[in-house]
């Protein structure tokens, strides 16, 4: 009886386990073979409700998923069968279903492989609205609890949920294949799934709103799926997001300060950056940039590495930096990306050039409202010696923040202010 | 098995990470299904590539500006004629096609109500916003994707802009 206690918790450890490794795995083949997201996720609880009852008693099978998909489709066909009695549209159905199984059987690695590429491919849809594109893929691709997404978006579980349902309604009713675009259509597909991860990946990295400047638990699910997307699809663009995101994680400890506050990178304790992510990350960026087909955020990670090679601060390569800033302006010509160019070309060629790039790009109105944009401009008023400037910047800067650790920060360089 | 009329996208936590509260609308199986699809980048697997079900039909409503129409020459305009002359020829023969009209102008409009059993008829609608709908496309379409690809085909897609709506199907009574 005691041994057999302890044989099933060591079962019940490896249905965990497997499912923590493969439940999304089985998720996305089962919504290939039912064709529905809500019957595929009723199916997937199912076969693992099944393997905690039977794997104690029968042994774990040698092949896990394959065994999870086929009981959960046994079980799907099976339940619809039963619905039948009160439906009759679906005996048709069952009966469809039932047929596939043939081809559909024991899904090989490709094809598993494949279904995981389908799911993001669907969630990220852009057909469907970006709010529900980024809490389907956290919910389906990810396997984020519907409470887990609300509390890092810091929105109501109750929208949320309803965000996703609906989203699910629009991919079937509207039909929103389950499918891998054609090659004439990825580029632009891929870039709204990377849009998706890099959205999650901001709001971990620097919460847009709330007390705390970190959320990493977001962080942590957009880089597992930066290395998904290479580990499927090996474009540059790819490679370049995951590097990205590796290389400002690299930083994430010295950030922040014990007491919480904001550390500008300028400031920051470099040992306390991790070696390992930077290895990596310029490691992504050098494959990136040899393909030659590149783009914004290979470029964006270039820089962030060039940041990270500099032994301090003060070693930084400017030149370099305003260099590959040109090169993202004419691939991403944004207001925002002009004036991170600015403030590299004040390290540069001292704050007086960069003032007035900022001063020129304000002045067209395009970032009267970015809190980054007065901030910058305080600084470099601040070193300019040009006080009164740098309180009004300050100050507007303060007005427009939404985040409590960056306020603080504002608040302390404004009282550090000669008067 | 969870059933319910609840399709909420609750998580009922009860300790195992798989027990995902899944609620079903029941009879909302039948219809809409995810087709296999035929051109995937990296269908490798040989499996079928025929649909699991048939086409959809889609309602591709065209959205003008009809001010910018106006204002075409002749031979612009006769340009534009053209290219959808040779739209609505292709998708004939690519299969796509149900159904396709264009609309006279905004202002032959009139817009019917009938409110407490009293019907009245009024000039309209007066529509301010930018662009209004010049016409129409009933279209067969494996899936959205498809749909979209016919759509983003229309001439008036590069002056205006398309809403691609499926139709509605109802279960035989």
């Amino acid at each position: 009886m005691g041994e057999d206690a302890a044989a099933g918790a060591g079962v019940r450890e490896t249905v965990d386990a497997v499912y923590r490794a493969d439940s999304r795995r089985v998720l996305a083949t089962l919504i290939r073979l039912l064709g529905d997201f809500d019957l595929a996720e009723e199916a997937l609880h199912d076969a693992f409700t099944a393997a905690v009852e039977h794997w104690p008693r029968d042994g774990v099978p040698a092949n896990p998923r394959a065994w999870l998909v086929s009981t959960g489709r046994f079980k799907a066909i099976d339940g619809l069968r039963r619905r039948a009695r009160f439906d009759a549209s679906l005996v048709e159905l069952a009966r469809r279903l039932d047929a596939e199984s043939d081809d559909s059987g024991a899904p090989d690695k490709e094809s598993v492989e494949d279904d995981r590429l389908r799911l993001i491919f669907t969630c990220c849809h852009p057909a469907l609205p970006p709010d529900a594109q980024i809490a389907l893929t956290l919910r389906e691709v990810c396997g984020l609890t519907t409470e887990e997404i609300a509390r890092a978006f810091l929105t109501g579980a109750a929208t949320l949920a309803q965000r996703i349902v609906r989203a699910k309604a629009k991919i079937r009713d509207a039909r929103i294949p389950y499918q891998v675009p054609s090659r004439a259509d990825l580029p632009d597909r891929l870039d709204a799934v990377l849009h998706v991860v890099y959205l999650v990946f901001n709001e971990g990295y620097s919460a847009s709103s709330g007390a705390s400047l970190t959320r990493h638990d977001l962080s942590g699910e957009a880089i597992r799926l930066g290395r998904l997307l290479r580990e499927l699809l090996p474009e540059p663009e790819a490679m370049g997001l995951l590097a990205l995101m590796l290389l400002h994680e690299s930083r994430r400890a010295a950030r922040t300060s014990p007491a919480g506050e904001l550390v500008l990178l300028g400031d920051q304790d470099r040992s306390l950056w991790s070696r390992d992510l930077i290895t990596e990350g310029s490691a992504l960026v050098q494959r990136a940039l040899s393909s030659r087909r590149f783009g914004p955020y290979t470029l964006q990670a270039a820089i962030a590495a060039v940041h990270a090679e500099a032994a301090s601060a003060a070693a930084t390569d400017w030149a370099q930096i305003v260099g590959l800033y040109d090169v993202l302006l004419r691939a991403e010509p944004s207001p925002v990306v002009q004036l991170n160019r600015a403030a590299a070309v004040a390290m540069r060629d001292g704050p007086l050039a960069g003032l007035t790039l900022i001063d020129a790009i304000l002045a067209r109105g395009d970032l009267a409202d970015y809190h980054l944009a007065h901030s910058a401009r305080a600084d470099l008023c601040r070193r300019l010696g040009r006080t009164a400037e740098a309180r009004v910047a300050y100050e507007r800067a303060l007005q427009l923040t939404q985040q409590e650790p960056e306020r603080r920060f504002l608040e302390r360089r404004l009282s550090e202010l000669p008067d | 098995m969870i059933v319910s009329h609840d399709r909420g996208d609750r998580a009922t936590a009860q300790g195992d990470p798989w027990r995902i509260g899944v609620a079903i609308l029941p009879g909302a199986f039948g219809r809409c299904r995810f087709p296999i699809a035929p051109n995937d980048y990296l269908a490798s697997t040989g499996r079928s590539t025929t649909m699991r079900e048939g086409a959809m039909k889609y309602l591709c409503l065209i959205y003008d500006e009809e001010k910018k129409l106006g204002a075409m020459s002749k031979s612009e305009s006769d340009a534009f004629m053209g290219e959808y002359y040779a739209f609505s020829e292709g998708i004939r023969k690519s299969g796509h096609y149900v159904a396709g009209e264009a609309l006279q102008p905004i202002h032959t409009a009139t817009t019917v109500r009938v409110r407490n059993g009293k019907m009245s008829a009024t000039d309209g609608p007066f529509a301010e916003t930018k662009e209004q709908l010049g016409g129409f496309y009933l279209i067969n379409a494996r899936d959205l994707n498809d749909a979209i690809q016919v759509a983003s085909k229309i001439p008036s897609a590069r002056l205006g802009s398309i809403e691609v709506r499926p139709i509605m199907v109802f279960d035989k009574p």
